[in-house]
């Protein structure tokens, strides 16, 4: 597309398996540090399993998609020992950052899940879950960097993108945790009467941080009007562009607007728990996991390099 | 020391493709991976955009080039985890496929759209000004193919060389700033 003299060239390289690594990234790496605090202040064994098999699972599939997107998956292992490895990519801090996250996360969660003396093991995890919880941080904030790092596309070229991607996956990682914990907790002896106190926390936390991020996106599109040619190009593909429908339907009205009412209509209102509760936390929660991946693939699409030959 | 160049003066450029077709043959591209319907990318190492501009009569057709700019400072070797994007001690930015993991960091990067992935290859592919024909004192083959010696190549330390000459009427095409490229463009 050619504009003003200048070559539109939109980015087509990247596309759902690299917007669902973002994705897990963020809900992962915040998944953790919600846990650790519950560690922190109550001792709560429970919610320390819960968050931290989530972050390890989601942390692996990220990887697993992240190393299918190669082109040559069979030499991933360059990207932590290539003999030229070059440190000022952020391909290359992050690939470290999510390396050791995945083995922090997965020490983590040893001992809730595997049974060991118990006395002893207090000072364990709030050792290795301090470490995790700063590595966990640094993996959301690292997606937002990665594409931040490219110069080229000015869309994504933006202080804005790692906080609406730490927001954006701090929701996510809570929405989990409202949908899994309380039946856990339920489950698990001597944590029941916790469970519609803790789940009631998570989700007047997580709809903030949804108020927050749709806040975040509102402006960042908002200053991407006002940019140069490619962030206003990419700001109206978005707004009513060929990514209107998958933006207004999938990010605005069901990753946000749906659970947005039924956290505030439905399950922030009842202060005991029932079964009815926990249904509908868990079609928020993936109402909400809908619309934070949507974003992300949202974001990526259109991301559009201006070319100016002369 | 050598530090390669090349000008491309669109003035004299007549839009024959002499160039593309040369570049495709001597590095063993097919042509017909040209996505030329899709506007998206060049499916080659080199291709031009054919422009119309200005009004009758004084319309004209301009042919820019599209070709990796050999930046000084190259956004795609920063952002390479691997190092297999590397610049050469003169000047050329290479490949190492032996390091190239595929991750397309780099085609994202440049701003100048010079990189696509090669099907065949699985990796990114991109102009290396022939550095398997200047090793050995030959020319670029598009520089050697264009009829109206639009291409010009040479060393641009060297205050003899044609290049280092018609570099002075000639733009760099920066954008964004500073990645300071060693491809040349006389405007028409
Ligand atoms: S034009 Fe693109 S591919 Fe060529 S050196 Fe510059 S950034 Fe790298
Ligand atoms: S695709 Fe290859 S050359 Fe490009 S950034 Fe990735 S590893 Fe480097």
């Amino acid at each position: 597309m050619m504009e003003n003299g200048i070559i539109l060239v939109w980015q087509h390289w990247w596309g759902s398996l690299i917007a669902g690594y973002l994705f897990l990234g963020g809900l992962a790496g915040l998944a953790l540090p919600i846990a650790y605090y519950y560690w922190i202040k109550e001792r709560n064994k429970v919610m320390s399993a819960v968050g931290s098999l989530i972050a390890f699972i989601g942390i692996i599939l990220g990887l697993f998609l992240l190393v299918i997107d190669l082109k040559r998956p069979e030499k991933a292992y360059l990207a932590l020992a290539s003999p030229a490895l070059n440190w000022k990519s952020w391909m290359t801090i992050g690939t470290y950052i999510i390396s050791l996250y995945t083995i922090f996360s997965g020490l983590y969660a040893l001992p809730f899940i595997v049974k060991v003396p118990s006395p002893r093991v207090t000072k364990y995890p709030t050792v290795i879950g301090a470490i995790a919880t700063f590595l966990g941080v640094a993996t959301a904030v690292y997606t937002g960097f990665l594409l931040g790092a490219i110069k080229s596309i000015t869309f994504w070229n933006t202080p804005i993108l790692p906080v609406l991607f730490v927001v954006s996956g701090l929701s996510a990682g809570l929405c989990i945790y409202c949908a899994v914990s309380p039946a856990v907790l339920r489950l698990s002896k001597g944590f029941e009467k916790h469970a519609a106190r803790i789940r009631l926390q998570l989700q007047r936390l997580d709809a903030y941080s949804l108020m927050t991020e749709l806040f975040l996106l509102f402006v960042y599109l908002d200053t991407a009007m006002w940019g140069d040619t490619g962030m206003k190009e990419a700001a109206k593909s978005i707004l009513y562009g060929n990514l209107a429908p998958y933006f207004w339907i999938l990010v605005v009205v069901v990753g946000t607007i749906i659970p947005l009412i039924l956290l505030f209509g439905y399950t922030l209102r009842i202060k005991e728990e029932s079964k009815t509760a926990i249904a509908i936390s868990v079609i928020a929660a993936i109402l909400i996991l809908i619309g934070s991946f949507t974003l992300r693939y949202v974001i990526l699409k259109a991301g559009v390099i201006q070319i100016s030959l002369i | 020391m050598t530090r390669y160049g090349m000008v491309i003066n669109l003035k004299t450029c007549i839009g024959c493709g002499a160039c593309v077709a040369a570049c495709s043959e001597e590095n063993s591209i097919i042509l017909s991976m040209i996505k030329r319907e899709a506007k998206v990318q060049l499916g080659t190492r080199t291709d031009f955009e054919v422009v119309e501009e200005g009004t009758f009569p004084n319309a004209m057709r301009v042919y820019y080039h599209h070709i990796c700019m050999q930046c000084e400072r190259p956004p795609c070797v920063e952002v390479c985890p691997t190092g297999a994007s590397y610049i050469t001690k003169d000047g050329v930015v290479l490949i190492n496929y032996n390091y190239c993991i595929g991750c397309r960091y780099c085609v994202v990067t440049c701003p100048y759209g010079a990189r696509y992935v090669n099907k065949w290859l699985k990796a990114p592919d991109k102009c290396t000004f022939c550095y398997h024909r200047v090793k050995e004192g030959l020319l670029p083959a598009c520089v050697e193919a264009c009829p109206t010696h639009s291409r010009i190549f040479g060393d641009l330390d060297n205050p003899n060389s044609e290049v280092s000459h018609l570099m002075l009427k000639a733009v760099s095409p920066n954008q964004p700033k500073g990645t300071e490229t060693k491809v040349f463009i006389i405007p028409p």
